[in-house]
């Protein structure tokens, strides 16, 4: 039994340290592609004034576009600045108003899951279409939505097992 | 209909607004058999694969970066010397330094909190003023920065309602500059009954002005640059954006020698969490906007209102009132994003110019964050500076009715907004 126990332990701690580095992955990621777009497109700018066209340029960037937005609402979602109205919840007795917070979540546990099931359907589904100059699968792109929402289920997770439900105005 | 109810009660609920706004849609997709589910997820990724969107991301990162890179010190040295003797004095800076910066930032939620940072304790502190009244005109002066090009939620309004971005950022210069002379008037008049006091005891000398306006001039040259850059179809307003994060990095690090790559990279990391923020939100009104365009929303509401009245002013009148109300209920991107395909048909219809309607309704929605009981930038404003909501709404109000008054200028004479750009295209 103690033995159980202690293992148990040990993986929780093993998987949260492979959380770290994900997270520290992920904000390092995200800030390198968000810097190569706006390199790639100011650059592009600059060579087409000379005349020289990339249009492969706009492609990537756009590509990276979508990974810096669902990248970006997950380090948003850790940092609770995903905000909603809550002054009308705020006058709810404190009980009731905890678990509307539990609510919160479940509607974004059904909202994301349904998108990254159907994501990953479309991502599979839609492989052989391919950006119009770059010769790379469009699905490369429509990968990130689903992504995205995996690993914003994964923070949701570990809010709920820490019982951290209450947004970022209630705490202190 | 009932995908509505939803959406009323998940918003009532304070659900995020991003799963306020996607998750009813979503329903709607999955009770519609004609629909495949997977129509969701593409709504989603098209939009983010759009390039004058990309415009958003860059604005962001462009007001964020200001900061650290030591413009904005130099701009409010600069607003301080040219109104820091009229009484009043922090309030005018405040204004002034927020239309200064609408050159390069886009956002009045970013304008509003970094001031409330900047400007904020010491004007609480060390001038005296109340800090509803600083909240307020912090919070409203904000304001001038969204209108002033470049402005995000401008880019918006163009990508939603396929209206040039570049003819609205030119049609923004004179409503801003107009909001803020209306703000420093309503600012004077408050100052004034309350006692409060100039910040400097006399006029700046033209000399120190003029120095001062040397220091800032790299970055006071840059909305100009901007609109004819894009006039010009030197680059797209997206490329512009892009142009002006290296602008400001080249200044910060090579001109004024401030930011470091460290700053950078916390600053592209604070950026990054803002954009996916507002995204997030973009993203899962696509989704919102597939149910609104296929129920015919529109068309219902266009009937709805030319029943009531044809004359163009009038109705101008009664959306701008809906939008008012709209702006006090629900965040500015949702607002934008979700009701100019439902207004613009309409507007279009009595012939009045998309772009001066853009200004209008992008101005209304803004401000919406900005007026109890909920907005986005209020909350920043008044966290940060630690002010209950109610002292805010009472102390905010002269700034919030001068607004209201531009609009109904700006409504009655559309020349103000349209000269400058009929002028440049």
């Amino acid at each position: 039994m103690e033995f159980f126990l202690t293992s148990g332990v040990i993986k929780i701690k093993k998987i949260s340290e492979i959380n770290n580095k994900l997270v520290y992955f992920q904000e390092k990621f995200g800030k390198l592609i968000f810097a190569v777009i706006i390199v790639l497109v100011f650059s592009s700018a600059l060579l087409r004034f000379v005349g020289i066209s990339i249009a492969w340029s706009m492609e990537i960037a756009q590509l990276f576009f979508g990974w810096i937005t669902f990248i970006g609402a997950d380090l948003a979602l850790r940092q609770k600045e995903h905000i909603g109205i809550e002054i009308i919840v705020n006058f709810f007795p404190d009980k009731l108003e905890k678990i509307i917070y539990y609510f919160h979540y479940i509607i974004m546990i059904v909202f994301l899951s349904f998108i990254m099931y159907y994501g990953f359907d479309l991502t599979i589904s839609n492989w052989s279409r391919s950006f119009n100059t770059i010769n790379l699968s469009y699905s490369y792109a429509t990968m990130s939505v689903p992504i995205g929402s995996l690993l914003m289920l994964r923070t949701i997770v570990e809010r709920l097992i820490k019982g951290n439900v209450l947004p970022k105005s209630q705490e202190k | 209909m009932l995908f509505l109810i939803v959406f009323v009660v998940l918003m009532v609920l304070g659900v995020p607004l991003a799963f306020t706004v996607g998750m009813p849609a979503l329903l709607y997709i999955f009770n519609d058999p004609f629909t495949p589910i997977t129509v969701g997820v593409q709504r989603m990724i098209s939009i983010t694969q759009n390039f004058p969107l990309l415009a958003v991301p860059f604005f962001v990162l462009a007001g964020n970066l200001m900061i650290e890179t030591g413009i904005t010190k130099r701009l409010v040295k600069f607003a301080t010397y040219l109104t820091g003797h009229i009484v009043g004095g922090l309030s005018h800076v405040t204004i002034v330094l927020s239309a200064l910066m609408g050159g390069i930032s886009g956002s009045a939620v970013a304008d509003a909190s970094m001031q409330s940072r900047l400007l904020g304790p010491t004007m609480i502190e060390e001038r005296g003023f109340s800090k509803g009244y600083s909240a307020g005109v912090i919070g409203l002066s904000g304001l001038i920065t969204s209108t002033i090009p470049p402005s995000i939620g401008l880019i918006q309004y163009g990508y939603v309602g396929e209206v040039s971005i570049g003819r609205l950022f030119v049609a923004g210069v004179v409503p801003g500059i107009l909001m803020a002379l209306f703000m420093m008037v309503a600012a004077y008049i408050v100052s004034k009954k309350k006692g409060y006091e100039p910040v400097r005891e006399e006029r700046a000398s033209l000399k120190e002005i003029s120095i001062s306006f040397k220091n800032s001039f790299l970055a006071l040259i840059f909305p100009f640059v901007l609109i004819m850059g894009i006039r010009f179809g030197v680059f797209t307003p997206t490329e512009g954006g892009a142009f002006a994060v290296v602008y400001s990095f080249v200044i910060g690090k090579f001109v004024y020698k401030e930011i470091t790559w460290k700053k950078l990279e916390e600053v592209l990391g604070q950026a990054l969490i803002d954009v996916g923020v507002i995204m997030f939100i973009i993203a899962c009104s696509g989704i919102f906007g597939y149910m609104i365009t296929t129920e015919k929303l529109p068309v219902t509401v266009a009937q709805f209102l030319i029943g009531i009245t044809e004359q163009p002013l009038l109705l101008l009148f009664i959306i701008l009132g809906f939008l008012l109300l709209a702006g006090m209920v629900m965040e500015a991107t949702v607002n934008v994003l979700l009701l100019t395909p439902i207004f613009l048909p309409i507007i279009k219809q009595v012939g009045i110019d998309p772009v001066h309607f853009g200004i209008l309704m992008v101005v209304m929605l803004t401000m919406g964050g900005l007026t109890p009981p909920v907005g986005v930038a209020m909350y920043a404003v008044c966290s940060i500076l630690d002010v209950p909501i109610d002292e805010y709404a009472v102390e905010s109000l002269p700034f919030i009715l001068s607004v209201i008054v531009l609009l109904v200028v700006l409504a009655i004479f559309p020349q103000l907004v349209m000269f400058l750009p009929n002028l440049i295209y």
